[in-house]
């Protein structure tokens, strides 16, 4: 009630003037005084006025005292409602049985006006009290209601956000157990266009709602531009650059990418402020170890020039494991810590690989035995079992309707500053689809760029001999001295034509791609490429010639066509399907 | 005419208390109490006559709470007597109790009619 509400007396006597006696002094100090003669009326008055204190004679006609305190007691439920009772005797008995039936305080008769106020203003305080803690109780009650809804509706949005359809990517499998109804931690699982297995695991500071804020932000990102085909340190930078912008001070989100390159059996991570992921080797023990080599995410407005991706070579059957540090975090009853080498020991020396993950789950389920956990505990492993995810792209699947196919053509030249500083392919692919409709032959569009382009700045500009990546050793080797050239590269090009035209069902894309390289011998590598399909040199051209009506090379091998037929529904005339 | 102090039937400054000075509302309690008085006295008699313990208890008691108001010290001395024989289920000694409470009544009685009158004249 407000202040300046007069508070509500119930004054209740069988004695008129004791009843007018008090009325009188009451309203003098502008209380506001309704008045009963006995217990049965002003139990009826305290329903229909809910008045704030009470007044209350012993003895008196149809219900005395006593009883109706305890049922106005009981009417005012939590609400402390004070009884001061009226009494000419100061019996022992009759006390102890007015405070056991609810009564307050006492006042004797005749009612001496100034301890009248002094007594009764001393309860109302009471009163006052704990209305407003029942107010506030009740508010915070509903606030309690009204969040915990809020809270199942995000976590229901937030789930739809980071989880896409990933039921194609078998090879995938996750722990996720998060701390409250909102996890700080993010684990996305997505495919690249040249479908890569592409996974990021990630942590925001702390857990609950405060933590998963970015999420939404991350998954656009992630989504968004893997499906375009940006590269890892490209998607990372921008994830970066954005969360930087919208974070607050002390909030940054740590994280690792990898990405499973099925085709070439490699690994490519990026890892900052994350514990180490691994590789488990086919037959047990750490293969590779990915350690965090760069700052978490968020936190510095523009990442280092040195925040690159690590490559690492894999056989089938290797298994990469990543976690969240809520995993080496976790404690038992007792406050000891699960730790990161508990974690390494059961992962990676179980005798049986498929097993091992399912252990570690166990084991942590165990150690914890069912104590409330502080951090979110989340953990993934990506099997390299060779085969490639069906569905690619989940995110980028966007059938844009049936453009009309049209004349036009493209010239792209990238010069060394360029190839250094961008990775031209997504934006080129975007524009494909945005300007022809092409966004469901995404994937092969860009499969086909992506593998005539390495090839151009790998060996045409780099000199980079794909047998290197025969052996693991070689296979970082490989990847190093890309970096080292790439750096030291001083000229060089490479020239990208597109030209479309339209057929009756579709169309046809040229892509000829030329690089000032020396070029190669192809002639021998023409009649040897379908039997080339499982070596791990020269695979990707046989990939692309399966895509492409044609893929022919040029001159000195410098150049290369690659022509590519398209239809509305979706299909592609590749040349192993005959032209 | 004032009543002496040795004939004070209510304590007039201490029942003025009661009601924070305001002689007025000491007036208007005095004409409430005067109105029901003959009600309680004759059902009081009543109740002696039958030898109703019960009712004497309880009608005597009430007679207390209201002359306790103007402070009437007599008067709820006597009243209490016959309260507590009607509690205890004694009435032998109660004729005596209640000629000396019907004395106090009357005492009473006249001086809170001087009272009436006299705040009706401050009026």
């Amino acid at each position: 009630m407000t202040t300046t509400q007069a508070l509500k007396v119930l004054v209740v006597d069988d004695e008129a003037t004791t009843r007018l006696m008090i009325r009188a002094n009451l309203v003098r100090e502008s209380y506001d005084v309704i008045s009963a003669e006995d217990g049965e009326q002003a139990v009826a008055l305290f329903e229909r006025e809910r008045p704030q204190a009470v007044i209350m004679d012993l003895e008196m006609p149809v219900m005395d005292g006593y009883e109706a305190t305890q049922e106005i007691k009981r009417m005012a439920g939590d609400l402390f409602v004070p009884v001061i009772f009226l009494t000419a005797t100061l019996d022992e008995d009759a006390l102890v049985r007015c405070i056991e039936c609810g009564g307050d305080d006492f006042l004797s008769k005749p009612v001496s006006n100034p301890v009248l106020l002094a007594k009764l203003s001393a309860q109302l305080r009471i009163y006052q009290m704990t209305e407003t803690m029942i107010t506030q109780r009740d508010e915070l009650r509903l606030n309690q209601i009204q969040n915990e809804q809020d809270m199942r509706i995000a976590e229901k949005v937030f789930a739809r956000m980071v989880n896409q359809d990933t039921s194609e990517i078998g090879n995938v499998r996750k722990l996720v157990s998060p701390a409250s109804v909102l996890s700080g931690d993010v684990l996305l699982v997505t495919t690249a266009p040249n479908g890569s297995v592409r996974v990021l695991l990630g942590d925001f500071t702390g857990h609950g709602l405060s933590a998963a804020i970015g999420t939404p932000l991350v998954c656009e990102v992630f989504y968004g531009m893997t499906a375009k085909g940006f590269s890892i340190v490209d998607v990372v930078n921008e994830m970066n650059k954005k969360l930087h912008k919208v974070l607050p001070t002390g909030l940054f989100f740590a994280c690792v990418v990898l990405q499973l390159e099925i085709g070439e059996d490699r690994l490519t991570s990026w890892c900052g402020g994350i514990p180490d992921a691994m590789v488990r080797g086919v037959n047990g023990g750490i293969k590779h170890r990915i350690p965090s080599r760069n700052l978490a995410l968020g936190i510095v407005g523009k990442l280092g020039a040195n925040s690159g991706t690590t490559s690492h070579s894999l056989e089938v059957g290797d298994r990469i494991l990543a976690c969240s540090d809520g995993l080496a975090e976790a404690f038992n009853p007792d406050g000891e810590l699960f730790g990161q080498k508990r974690l390494e020991k059961i992962y990676c020396e179980h005798p049986d690989s498929e097993a091992a993950f399912d252990q570690l789950s166990r084991s942590i389920a165990d150690f914890t035995e069912g104590e409330e956990q502080t951090d979110d505990i989340t953990m993934v492993e990506i099997v390299h079992d060779g085969r490639c995810p069906e569905k690619l792209a989940v995110g980028a699947v966007e059938k844009e309707g049936d453009l009309r196919a049209a004349d036009w053509e493209a010239h792209f030249k990238f010069g060394v500053e360029t190839l250094r500083a961008i990775d031209p392919l997504p934006l080129i692919v975007q524009l494909l689809a945005e300007i022809q409709g092409l966004s469901q032959h995404r994937e092969h569009i860009y499969t086909i760029l992506a593998e005539l382009f390495r090839n151009s700045l790998d060996h045409g500009l780099l000199g980079l001999d794909s047998i290197l990546k025969q052996t693991p050793d070689g296979f970082e080797k490989y990847y190093q001295l890309r970096e080292e050239r790439l750096a030291a590269l001083s000229e060089g090009m490479i020239r990208i034509e597109l030209q479309h035209e339209p057929r009756t069902t579709g169309g046809r894309l040229l892509i000829l791609l030329e690089d000032s390289g020396p070029g190669f011998d192809y002639g021998e590598w023409e009649n040897s490429w379908l039997s080339d399909l499982r070596a791990k040199s020269g695979r990707g051209i046989a990939l692309v010639q399966t895509l492409c009506e044609s893929v022919t090379y040029l001159g000195d091998g410098s150049s290369v066509c690659a022509s590519y037929i398209w239809d509305h529904d979706g299909d592609a005339q590749g040349a192993s399907e005959g032209t | 005419m004032r009543t002496s102090e040795s004939e004070i039937a209510f304590h007039r400054s201490e029942a003025l208390e009661l009601v924070a000075d305001d002689l007025e509302l000491l007036a208007t309690l005095a004409g409430v109490y005067l109105s029901e008085e003959n009600d309680k006295t004759e059902a009081l008699d009543a109740a002696l006559a039958a030898g109703d313990a019960g009712s004497v208890r309880r009608i005597a008691h009430s007679l207390k709470g209201a002359v306790a108001n103007f402070c009437a010290h007599a008067c709820v001395e006597a009243a209490q007597s016959l309260e507590m024989m009607g509690r205890s289920a004694d009435l032998s000694d109660s004729q005596e109790a209640w000629s000396e409470l019907r004395a106090r009544l009357k005492e009473l009685r006249e001086q809170l009619l001087e009272l009436q009158t006299e705040a009706a004249s401050v009026e």
